[in-house]
């Protein structure tokens, strides 16, 4: 991913965290994916560890309270920022008794709240089914930061499972912000047949051609070269919102990673449509 | 938003004293202060759920509950 993109979606994360519209933070885009980075995990920390020690009370204290009864406290009193504080304190077996009881929208609610690093074996623990409402409902919303903080925290059965409720644009913009893009590869190899023609079409009508090229950088050459083929064989105005994307956003190396992957046709296709906006240096790249 | 006399030690407060990332000095002052009243804002909310949480989750279990879970919590 370029440095520029990935320091948007750090940005848009942090945003997240301290939940603020994402716009009040645009100036900090300026600072490179690493300081950001680091930046979410210091407010992460300080956000979770200002008061953990009541925290761990409360945790602690759930265990001796039914799960009916703990949920009824989750809801009425302590609220789901509290419950995604408590989340990765509370044992598992007493986490997924109570989350079992909570209605969707709630464990949405707390989902975006939470830090699913430290609550990782109570969201592996949960039922696929409970999961997959949870994802509808961020989506719905538009949580996509939120549902790609935990994506690398489900397996691959739950994900398959998400696919069915997610639209594709979802599945972009969920992708671009995901912790651990390692795995994009191998989600993206669990898609049903014509979601990655439904993705790229997704790009193209809703102006999501970035998050669609950082997409492509973070998958295998064979299937950056299938992604690759699947966008070349689009009509001239897709091609064209592609070229625009990438001139708009600097994305020319990118781009010219994807040819490298794709078919002849498609590079030929690619030389044609994009002609002298191809920065000099990349142009060997792309078969010229 | 007033800028307050020195936004890089406020964020390094709203970080409970944990020095920023070198990279965040570059930035401008009035970003800088943004960043760091977004933080005690979040920390502020937080600590006002837990404190109004406690008396109120109390309220909610029955009586015979009530007693074992306040020793657990130290009340």
């Amino acid at each position: 991913m370029s440095a520029a993109l990935e320091s948007r979606a750090e940005v848009a994360k942090l945003a997240g965290l301290l939940s603020v519209p994402v716009e009040r933070f645009d100036a900090l885009a300026e600072l490179s994916p690493a300081t950001l980075r680091e930046l979410r995990e210091q407010v992460t920390d300080v956000l979770y560890d200002s008061d953990v020690g009541a925290l761990k009370r409360a945790a602690a204290a759930s265990r001796h309270i039914p799960p009916a009864i703990s949920a009824t406290v989750a809801q009425k009193a302590f609220g789901p920022l509290l419950c995604a504080r408590i989340s990765g304190l509370v044992d598992t077996r007493t986490a997924v008794a109570v989350a079992g009881r909570l209605p969707t929208a709630f464990l949405a609610d707390v989902s975006v709240a939470m830090d699913p690093r430290r609550a990782s074996d109570v969201i592996g623990a949960l039922p696929a089914d409970g999961v997959i409402e949870v994802a509808a409902e961020l989506a719905r919303r538009g949580e996509h930061v939120t549902m790609g903080r935990f994506v690398g925290h489900l397996d691959d059965a739950t994900i398959v499972g998400c696919f069915a409720v997610l639209s594709d644009a979802d599945m972009l913009e969920a992708g671009f912000v995901m912790e651990d893009k390692d795995r994009l590869d191998t989600i993206i190899g669990l898609l049903p047949a014509g979601r990655l023609q439904g993705i790229i079409t997704a790009a193209h009508e809703d102006g999501l051609w970035p998050e669609a090229l950082d997409l492509f950088t973070h998958v295998s050459p064979a299937r950056r070269g299938e992604l690759g083929d699947v966008a070349l064989g689009q009509d001239d105005a897709h091609v064209e919102a592609m070229l625009e994307a990438v001139q708009r956003e600097d994305l020319w190396d990118t781009l010219a990673d994807v040819a490298a992957t794709m078919g002849p046709e498609s590079r030929r296709r690619l030389r044609d449509a994009a002609g002298d906006r191809v920065p000099a240096h990349l142009r060997a790249a792309l078969g010229d | 938003m007033p800028v307050p006399p020195d936004p890089h030690a406020a964020l390094r407060d709203a970080l409970g004293g944990v020095q920023p990332p070198d990279g965040v000095a570059a930035l401008d002052d009035a970003v800088v202060a943004d960043l760091a009243a977004a933080i005690a804002d979040a920390r502020r909310a937080e600590a006002d759920a837990l404190a109004a949480s406690g008396e109120h989750s109390l309220k909610l279990l029955p009586f015979p509950l009530r007693i074992g879970v306040k020793k657990v919590l130290g009340l």
